[in-house]
């Protein structure tokens, strides 16, 4: 393992580099080629790239099946089409739903060779020692059981995980500088009248309804004891406050698909939106100004991970372990860094970066030359500041996270009440 | 006598066997399934056996629902009006200034092209086309027409009901088209002699006779769209609600039971909707007409009209698909290239294009030949009589009007409650014949009604067996009509996204690959798929004309051996 190779980004090398980081797999069996491993989820993370280089790494096929972003109909199939995966890649607050059914088997962390490189995010939910777990459906609620067949989630961490964390970000609003033409500081943005008809939001319910908390105990209106997981009473004031922007005509569209988001900011028809990092990052390649603004209330932030089948033994479960311990080995880490997000384990993937990208990156200093994106995008260029500042700064600030709450069925009529008003 | 009647009810019966069989499983089992369901208790995760009404009670007692279905008689109502006039105008130009039985399958196939592009990729070009910085606008602002952009062009119930029209105003046609082509040339021809003109004999001839087709389409029609729930969500940017959205959003949240009951009572409602329908129905006699020169311009205009709005956005896919490397899916154009033409065959950042699009092609096979066996096989059988035949023709009828989603949710239902496997071979096979093959069946209906049954006399008094009578005489002569029902079938199946939705297990047909790959960034590759998919198809609907051509000459060749001496 060589310092040098190491930095040659996106070449042959990291693939040296990764092989001797993993030092020699648990299982060469010679028929590990034939192992097919089922895979579904959201784009966001169903990488292509990832199964190739799991093929090259690993030997065996990894099957990507991506989903609509509906997060819906990835929580339909992991819970109601048990036999149709392996592993799930989905978020924690699915993982809320979906743990109750027995369609995921619990994993032996004892097996996760980089147990302790992970975030302590995703164990015990905070960041440092002093901080406080945020609201909603943290990772870290739901990332433990108790016992090998634990039906519910242990409080702190065990030995058995539900998830391998995998990819997480502090989203924000995403704003268009040049069309605003001023700062933008609270998420009361994005209600402000000054943007009527110009303004969208999430239409994904466990998403939608936290930023739009976020908004609303922004513009004072209510004040919540827990937004991740609010009372009928604060749910019905929320979706008013709401009902009321729709019709005074405050929002241009919804969207429900990363790619739609990207369009409604890119042609212009928003200006101020819910957002996720990487779609602000294809507005700005197309060499339109978008910013992913931080605000003063803070983040609200999201986690996804791989689950196991319950179904999967054998020669197949090992080789799921084997590919969970090289997610987490730093080279898909390096990977959804350069997206935008972040990787669950900081450590591991900084050994896959160059020292610019991991400042850029991570650490939130000013890039000192060109800042590259697979397969070759350059969102960043020499002395551009990652919008939010360092994972400190940013994953320090979350205010909450996606949630599913007690209420969860009362909300989503509400909803539903909103969406028809 | 006793027996012949045994024996035809008995062939009837094996005939019609496939199809009740189909329908059997995939379509009376998932109804039963979505009601039993509809009583059950659900959890936030899990469904369990109950029988209780609160899911109903919900329904009826909260003031959504009312709002929700008012909205969705709306989108239909409207859908409606536009679909009629526009189809009744290129119906009545198609009967009766187009007159060769091959130019009527080579324009009805070439209004089918545009429905071989993905709806989800069109849908996506609706954005460029109708938005604030679109071609629309800027059209409308370069001719002074308006001052500022229209806003209402896009995420608004108008750009839905403009999507609906373009969807479905074919179903209108169709159904439309087969009625006039019935009407007795003699009846016009009486209606001019006693002094009638050609609004008179439009309104008090053509329109009455034609009501039976226009039924069908009106029946089409309303219940595609009340049954919608990717259409409106897509084009009204998730500002609309319909009945549609309230199930997908009940069963994406594993709420089963509220979907299920739901789900009845839009079935409930679609088939009184129906019902009352019916009740308009006139009794069909025949008849056929003289063209008018005059008219044939203005209508062949219209329908070049019709044609360019149904290829609206496959234009707009075509040119923005030539988008330069550093381009959009939205104008402007950053450059001319093949750039993404060149990145369609080269791996995705996700989703798998070529292996999903196999997966859609063959279960399009599947289904194109499944639809074309067990079509004919049902049109044989319909013109025995056979006891039974009653039910299962309305039981066919409620195949073809039942909302998509119902079929999912029923089939997807029943796969998991007996704990088999959804696959997109099985239940998607399954969920997509219970619509395509009643079509078919429909269709051959038309076609057995207008089949001059002498020949099939003039074969038997030859002394011909009924299989020697059905293998050269009857196949041969709708030969043409089956080549389009199989593409028809082809091109339904290809795209078909809602009744796959929930049956089409661990791997993607097409259509959900693309709204899977929607998640991540994406890229003119898309559009080049569609223009690829555009030329593939135009490809091979030449193919099958050809080859039709090829076959009727051949027949022709054969036949025409009159006078040459007996062989």
């Amino acid at each position: 393992m060589t310092k040098l190779t190491r930095r040659n980004l996106l070449t042959g090398a990291t693939a040296v580099a990764a092989a001797s980081t993993l030092g020699a797999p648990m299982i060469w069996a010679q028929n590990i080629k034939d192992v097919k491993l089922r895979q579904f989820g959201t784009g966001v993370s169903n990488l292509n790239d990832v199964a190739t280089k799991v093929k090259e790494d690993l030997g065996f096929t990894l099957e990507m099946t991506a989903l609509d972003s509906d997060s819906d109909s990835v929580t339909q199939r992991a819970a109601t089409q048990p036999n149709s995966f392996d592993i799930a890649d989905i978020e924690y607050w699915i993982c809320k739903k979906v743990w109750p059914t027995g369609n995921l088997q619990a994993m032996d962390t004892s097996k996760i060779k980089f147990f302790d490189k992970i975030s302590p995010i995703f164990t015990t939910g905070k960041l440092h020692a002093d901080s406080v777990v945020a609201q909603g459906t943290a990772p870290s609620t739901v990332g433990f059981v108790e016992s090998a067949d634990g039906t519910s989630f242990a409080k702190d961490v065990t030995g058995w995980m539900t998830l391998i964390p995998t990819i997480y970000n502090a989203d924000t609003l995403g704003i268009r500088p040049d069309l605003i033409k001023r700062p933008i500081e609270s998420w009361a943005g994005l209600l402000n009248p000054e943007f009527m008809g110009k303004a969208s939001i999430l239409d994904i319910s466990s998403i939608g309804i936290m930023d739009m908390a976020m908004v609303c105990e922004a513009m004072g209106e209510i004040k919540y004891a827990d937004k991740g997981n609010m009372t009928t009473d604060e749910i019905d004031k929320t979706i008013g406050i709401f009902t009321e922007a729709k019709k005074a005509g405050q929002f241009r569209a919804f969207w429900k698909s990363f790619d739609e988001s990207v369009k409604l900011m890119a042609s212009g028809e928003v200006v101020i939106q819910s957002m996720w990092s990487p779609a602000v990052t294809a507005v700005k390649a197309k060499g339109i100004p978008c910013v992913f603004q931080p605000l003063k209330e803070g983040y609200r932030s999201w986690g996804g991970g791989l689950g196991l089948s319950k179904s999967l033994t054998g020669l197949e479960l090992d080789a799921a372990y084997e590919y969970f311990n090289w997610y987490l080995s730093g080279w898909v880490g390096s990977y959804l860094m350069r997206q935008g997000y972040y990787s669950a384990g900081p450590e591991t993937s900084k050994e896959f970066m160059s020292a610019d990208e991991w400042g850029y990156r991570y650490e939130g200093k000013a890039a000192a030359g060109d800042i590259l994106r697979p397969p070759g995008d350059k969102p960043a260029g020499a002395g551009d500041k990652r919008d939010g500042g360092s994972y400190d700064d940013r994953m320090g600030k979350v205010a909450c996270w996606n949630a599913v709450m007690d209420e969860n069925q009362y909300m989503v009529r509400k909803r539903n009440e909103f969406i028809a008003a | 006598m006793e027996k012949m009647r045994q024996n035809s009810a008995l062939t009837g019966w094996l005939l019609i066997s496939p199809l009740a069989l189909v329908l059997l499983v995939f379509l009376v089992v998932p109804i039963v399934m979505i009601t039993v369901v509809s009583f059950w208790n659900a959890t936030g995760f899990s469904i369990a056996p109950a029988f209780q009404f609160d899911n109903y009670r919900f329904l009826f007692g909260s003031e959504v629902t009312y709002r929700v279905f008012l909205n969705t008689f709306k989108f239909a109502l409207l859908t409606w009006i536009f679909t009629f006039l526009i189809g009744f105008t290129v119906a009545y130009y198609l009967a009766f200034h187009i007159r060769t039985q091959s130019k009527h399958i080579a324009l009805f196939l070439l209004c089918t092209i545009p429905f071989w592009t993905s709806n989800i990729i069109r849908m996506i070009s609706w954005v460029p086309f109708l938005g604030r910085n679109g071609i629309a606008n800027s059209a409308l602002l370069s001719w002074s027409v308006i001052d500022q952009p229209v806003e209402w062009l896009l995420f608004s119930d108008f750009a839905v009901i403009l999507a609906f029209v373009h969807l479905y105003t074919l179903f209108m046609v169709v159904p439309i088209f087969n009625t006039m082509m019935r009407i007795d040339k003699s009846l016009i021809e009486t209606a001019r002699d006693g002094g009638a003109n050609g609004v008179q004999i439009l309104w008090n001839v053509i329109v009455p006779l034609t009501k039976p087709g226009i039924m069908i389409g009106t029946i089409f029609v309303v219940t595609l769209v009340m049954g919608d729930f990717v259409t409106v969500r897509f084009m009204s940017g998730s500002q609309s609600a319909n009945v549609g959205r309230l199930i997908s959003n009940d069963i994406g949240l594993l709420q089963y039971p509220s979907a299920s009951a739901t789900a009845i009572v839009l079935l409930l409602t679609v088939l009184i909707v129906i019902a009352i329908l019916l009740r308009f129905v006139n009794i069909r006699k025949r008849v056929v007409m003289e063209p008018r020169p005059r008219w044939f311009y203005v209508l062949s205009a219209f329908f070049m009209l019709f044609l360019a709005f149904l290829y609206g956005p496959t234009i707009t896919i075509a040119i923005l698909s030539f988008q330069g490397p550093g381009g959009g899916l939205t104008f402007p154009m950053r450059g001319v290239s093949l750039h993404w033409f060149y990145e369609l065959f080269q791996q995705q950042a996700v989703g798998g294009i070529w292996g999903s699009f196999r997966r859609s092609f063959a279960l399009g096979l599947m289904v194109m030949v499944t639809r074309v066996v067990v079509s004919v096989m049902g049109g044989l059988a319909f013109r025995k009589r056979f006891p039974g035949s009653t039910v299962l023709f309305y039981l066919i009828i409620t195949s073809l009007v039942i909302p998509s989603i119902l079929v999912s949710l029923g089939v997807g239902l029943m796969f998991s409650q007996s704990g088999l496997d959804v696959h997109w071979a099985t239940s998607g096979l399954g969920a997509r014949l219970t619509w395509t093959l009643p079509f078919g069946l429909l269709i051959m209906f038309a076609v057995f009604n207008r089949f001059d049954k002498s020949y099939e006399e003039a074969a038997r008094d030859l002394g011909a067996t009924p299989w020697q009578t059905i293998r050269h005489v009857v196949l041969p002569i709708i030969a043409p009509t089956l080549i389009g029902v199989g593409l028809f079938g082809l091109t339904l199946s290809y795209d078909e996204f809602a009744r796959t939705l929930l049956t089409a297990g661990s791997y993607n047909t097409l259509p959900l690959e693309i709204y899977g790959m929607t998640t991540n960034v994406t890229s003119p590759v898309l559009y080049a798929l569609g223009t690829l998919t555009t030329v593939f198809s135009f490809g091979i609907i030449a193919a099958f004309l050809a080859i039709a051509s090829y076959a009727t000459r051949k027949q022709a060749r054969a036949g025409s051996d009159a006078g040459k001496g007996s062989v």
